[in-house]
Order: C-alpha cells, then structure tokens, then sequence
C-alpha cells in the first residue's frame, strides 16, 4: 500500500499548479464567507460549511477519483498493478489515497478561516466525523462510478448524476430542520455530510444515525464496487 | 522436475466469440516457448489466463501448480509479466518505477540492477512518458524480471525494438534460461522465435 500511495502521492505533486489551486480556492471561499456574512450568528454557519464540504468531497474525492480512476485504467496502469500480488481494493485504495488527503487538507484549510474568523464549530470532533465519512463515502462512489466510465473523458457525463445528488442532498439537509432529516434521507449522498457538519455548529440530534447511514452503505457498497471494478479499458 | 505451466483442453470466450477453443500446453523449467498465431488467434487472452487475469470457461490451468485465477497474489512474486501495453505510469520516472516495483516486490538487492541489465541506466531520471517506444518496452521487461521470478510470461516483447535492443533481449532471457526460469512469449516474428525458443506453439481458433 505505501509503495503504491506514495508513488501516487509523488504523480499528485508533480502537478504543482492542481495543488496550489486546491489550497487557493477553499481559501478563497472561506474568506469570501465570512466576508459576506458578517451579521450571521456562530449557530448559523453550519449549513454553510456543510454545503462547502459537501462541494469539496463531490469535486475533490468523487469527481477526482473517478476520472484517476478511468485514466489509471486506460493506461493499463491497474492491469499491471494486479500482477503486483496487492489486493485489488489495495490498489484502488492506493490510487484514491492521494484524492482523499487532499480533500482533508481542502477541508482544514476552509476550517481554519472560519475558526480564524471566530467562527469555528462548537463540537469539532462532529466536524472531523462529517470531514472522514463524507470523503470516504466519495471515494467508494469514485470506484462505483468508474465501473460505468469507459474512459477519463466521459468521467464528467457519468459522475453528474452522483455529483448533483451530493449537492443536492446538502442543499435538501440544510433545508429541512435538523430533527426531522428522516434515516432514508441520510442515505442520499451529501445528506449525511451536511447533517454532521451542521451538528457540529448547532447541535441537535441524528449524529448517531447520519454516522451509522455512511458508514454501513460505504462498507456494503465498497466490497460490491471491487469486484464489479473492470481493470482492462478493452473490456 | 516440475511443471511450471500446464494447461489441459482450455477454452474462453467473449460472449459468442470462442477466443480459445481445447488449448493444451506445458512448459518446463528452463525452457523457452514461443506462441505464434495469426491476430485474434487468442494468444494474448491464453497468457492472461495464466497470468490469472481471466477465468477460463474450461479446462484445467495450474501455473507452479497452483490455479492462477484463485491464486494469482500468491504467484505475483514468482511470475513476471510483460503485457502488450506498457502499464507504467507515464508521468513517474523510469528509476521511480522500478523502485515502486521492488517494493511492491520486496526486493532491495543491490545485486541485481535491472535497469543497467537492460541498459536503461542512463534514462533512470527521465519520465516514462519521455520514453522511445522500444526503452519503455525494455522498462516492462526491467520490471518483470525484478524478483527473479520463476516464470516470465511475455506477450510481443521484442515488438518496437531495434535489433540491437532484440539481441540484448534475447540474450538476457537466454540467461535467465541457464538460471532455471522458464520463458513463455507470444510473436509475430518466426524466424527469430524458431532461432531462439526450444518450441514453437501455434494457437489456432
């Protein structure tokens, strides 16, 4: 696992422009936030930041790791990491590793605005929670999504199906109050995410269940998701 | 001695397509076999069942005695492979490859350097993609020959290369010969697979 995250931990830094970009932009927008809504009390950025991390891990971890994906696949790169005695979800895994750290890392920034700005969330652990499962959750859906994309240029048109029902999960999550998010809302993707990162502000009840909604479809699907994976383009 | 590769009446196919169709083979330690057989013959899909990459639809398949689809993680370490197309990250350097590779392999030996051994030393801090056809073909053998592996199974290797890079190919796996391991290749090129492989095996669909 370590040779193969960190040699694509090293073909992540080869594209120094991509990184600094991904450190730039949830700057950006944190600050542009906090510029625009200085009148909104603490309890009120929950729904905001929610809605922010659900756009980073559908852009970063599930977009971004589809197309790696799709692009690895089409180099024949993966058809000739199976002969390299890892496991196949060791290699898929290996290959996200990069996409996920950088998601994290996206997220800290974002977060340190707002704590710099004296907006920070009350219960950051919740935070942490929503940061991990939302990424990890992305990253499953990455390998799903790369079972139907043939190649690295068709990953916009298959991700956008997924892609809106993250966004729109958070926008659906920030809409309805945080008592009545109901256990089959939690199981649209960016539901889930968006409750826990407003938790992690507000408060409220259904931490417990948005955690164990996530976590379960992640460790039922992701296993599914390995074994359908196609490793050869020609396929 | 022991077989390295037995196959007994193999057949695949792809959907309605029979890809292969009652295949037998063996080939012992030491012995350098050569697959020749027109395009779509099912050269490459026969290397890729024992490569443990495809399930075969029939037939029994044992590579070092074990059945390589179930067992393919356990063969990794003795089987190197060289497929058609290059499978190198295109963006890694050649010395940032091998080095992957033998630490997917767990071999650190200073011993053996196969990038001097298929003289690419001098390129070890050029990208992958940088590559002429026929040293990125010369980096794939580099990489299946990391673990001195008991079995190569190499599919076109000497396609794309000069024939100064085919002599040195040749030779190194006339070498590897002596050391015991056995060699199975798939060519188009007669002439030079009947002037160095103990046999010729044609597929025929």
């Amino acid at each position: 696992m370590r040779a193969l995250a960190g040699a694509e931990f090293r073909l992540l830094a080869r594209s120094p422009f991509a990184i600094v970009m991904a450190g730039l932009l949830p700057a950006a927008v944190g600050m542009l936030i906090v510029w625009a809504e200085q009148d909104t009390g603490r309890a009120g950025w929950g729904g905001a930041a929610g809605l922010l991390l659900v756009t980073l891990v559908t852009f970063t971890a599930y977009t971004g790791g589809t197309t790696t994906l799709a692009a690895r696949r089409q180099q024949f790169v993966l058809k000739r990491l199976r002969m390299s005695g890892a496991r196949d979800a060791t290699i898929l895994g290996a290959v996200l590793l990069p996409l996920a750290a950088l998601t994290l890392v996206q997220t800290a920034v974002l977060m340190g605005i707002l704590v710099a700005a004296g907006r920070g969330p009350s219960r950051p652990w919740l935070l942490v929670a929503a940061a991990v499962t939302g990424t990890a959750a992305g990253c499953v859906l990455a390998v799903v999504t790369a079972v139907v994309t043939p190649a690295p240029e068709l990953a916009q048109l298959t991700t956008s199906p997924i892609a809106i029902a993250f966004l729109g999960g958070g926008f659906w999550a920030v809409r309805t109050p945080a008592d009545d998010v109901s256990w089959a809302m939690l199981a649209v993707p960016g539901v889930s995410v968006t409750q826990l990162t407003r938790a992690a502000w507000e408060g409220g009840s259904g931490v417990l269940g948005a955690i164990t909604v996530v976590a379960a479809l992640s460790l039922v699907v992701a296993p599914l998701a390995v074994r359908a994976f196609a490793w050869d383009p020609r396929r | 001695m022991t077989t390295t590769v037995a196959c007994r009446d193999v057949s695949f196919s792809y959907g309605p397509y029979d890809a292969l169709q009652g295949v037998d083979l063996e080939v012992r330690p030491g012995e350098l076999v050569a697959l020749a057989g027109a395009n779509g013959a099912g050269k490459t899909t026969l290397l890729e069942i024992l490569l443990g990459l495809r399930r075969p639809a029939s037939g029994t398949v044992r590579v070092l005695g074990r059945e390589p689809f179930r067992e393919r993680r356990r063969l990794a370490h003795a089987v190197g492979a060289v497929f058609q197309e290059s499978g190198c990250a295109p963006d890694l350097t050649v010395a940032e490859t091998v080095r992957m590779w033998q630490r997917l392999q767990r071999q650190h030996s200073r011993d053996h350097d196969p990038l001097a051994e298929l003289n690419l030393r001098h390129r070890s801090h050029v990208r992958v993609r940088q590559l002429s056809g026929g040293e990125r073909r010369r980096l794939d053998l580099a990489v299946a020959l990391i673990g001195k592996p008991r079995l190569l199974v190499l599919d076109e290797p000497t396609t794309g290369l000069d024939p100064e890079s085919r002599e040195l190919v040749w030779d190194l796996l006339r070498h590897r010969r002596h050391e015991g391991t056995a060699v199975l290749l798939s060519t188009h090129l007669l002439d030079e697979a009947s002037a160095h492989a103990d046999r010729v095996e044609e597929v025929v669909r």
